[in-house]
């Protein structure tokens, strides 16, 4: 290993100059990959979860009464499903934040292939049911408020929903979807990749 | 205010050997010098957790390995050119012959496999195998069978370049 130890010497002949940011510049900084998907969790959670607290004002605080008991639970379900899922964000929050950057190369990559095989199943699940449970939420409302509308006010309200929701599902939240199921099996696939280099049984 | 000490100190330390790991994995100047950065940022944010368990050596340098391999999530890094340029232009005093070994042993080290980057960078800094075992989490005895196949690889890629 004569050779090695000749290419060692090269390596340790080197002069790195010193860093270029100061160490007080440093601890300014908030950034990094995992901060900002951190973040985003949440920030979509505080945000879900606050939803709840206009709605239930709307329907049980401001003065406006429904003659149905249904529109009052359904005014209940489109408050509660944003803060269930809210609380769905909070959890990935969490996890996110368990994720432990000072832990064995081994034991890293095993944690962010466990999150990103959780953030799939969550994309090919929970983001579908959500968008279903809460538009079944809206029927059940719109079954009394349009009631007071005439037959054009009803066009005029039912149809651009009944557009936008058709368009956000199968035409933006499909194309989305295949887009981060495929980032995300990329991910999964580099990951996988560096755990095999690492555990590979040398012969 | 230990605290901070103890930080600068790191600092001042650590970040030759860290940017030079960096660049062992990146072989782009550039890029190494923000992993570098982004490996201290999160000293920073995590120095309060440091609990003494490990060499505060092992446990910076865990950061920066783990800092490196999550870069690998949005992309996949393939030797550049870019590090012929750049990496000249950081060195200091080398002479133009060393300066020319040391551009070819970062494009040698950029054609091994990621992980193996990583480890050969703490080989050739001279870390105790036990701790790059306990850096990577793999068994003493895997990593030295695995260190013995990087170095026979490095020099052969290094060969074939017809320089030792």
């Amino acid at each position: 290993m004569d050779d090695f130890e000749n290419l060692k010497r090269v390596w340790q002949q080197q002069t790195i100059r010193p860093a270029d940011f100061t160490s007080a510049e440093l601890k300014k900084t908030n950034d990094g990959h995992q901060r900002k998907l951190e973040r985003t969790q949440l920030m979509s959670a505080i945000a879900l979860l606050l939803t709840p607290v206009g709605i239930i004002w709307i329907g049980f605080f401001s003065g406006i009464t429904f003659q149905s008991s249904l529109t009052y639970g359904a005014v209940i379900l489109i408050a509660l499903i944003p803060a269930v899922q809210g609380i769905i964000n909070l959890s990935t929050y969490n996890w996110l934040r368990r994720i432990d950057i000072t832990a064995p190369i081994a034991e890293h990559l095993s944690q962010w292939q466990r999150y990103y095989a959780f953030r799939k199943r969550m994309i090919r699940f929970n983001g579908p049911i959500y968008f279903l449970l809460l538009n079944g939420a809206f029927a059940l409302y719109f079954i009394e408020i349009l009631g007071y509308f005439s037959w054009l006010g009803r066009v005029v309200v039912l149809i651009p929903y009944v557009a936008w929701m058709l368009y956000a599902y199968f035409v933006l939240g499909k194309r989305n979807l295949q887009k981060e199921t495929e980032r995300l099996e990329a991910i999964i696939g580099n990951l996988q990749t560096l755990q095999r280099q690492l555990d590979a049984p040398e012969s | 205010m230990a605290l901070l000490t103890d930080f600068d100190t790191l600092h001042q330390t650590y970040y030759p050997k860290v940017l030079k790991l960096c660049l062992g994995y990146t072989g782009d100047y550039a890029q190494a010098q923000d992993l570098a950065q982004e490996t201290f940022v999160k000293v920073w944010q995590n120095l309060a957790k440091f609990k003494g368990e490990s060499l505060v050596s092992t446990w910076l340098y865990r950061i920066a390995v783990n800092t490196c391999l999550n870069h690998l999530r949005t992309a996949r890094h393939r030797p550049t050119d870019a590090l012929q340029t750049h990496h000249s232009e950081q060195i200091a005093e080398e002479t133009g012959e060393l300066d020319q070994q040391i551009n070819l042993l970062y494009k040698c080290i950029s054609q091994l496999a990621e992980t193996d980057r990583l480890i050969i960078s703490l080989v050739l800094e001279d870390t105790p195998y036990t701790e790059i075992a306990q850096i990577a989490g793999i068994s003493d005895g895997n990593l030295r069978v695995k260190i013995h196949r990087i170095k026979q690889q490095l020099t052969d890629i290094y060969h074939r370049y017809g320089r030792l």
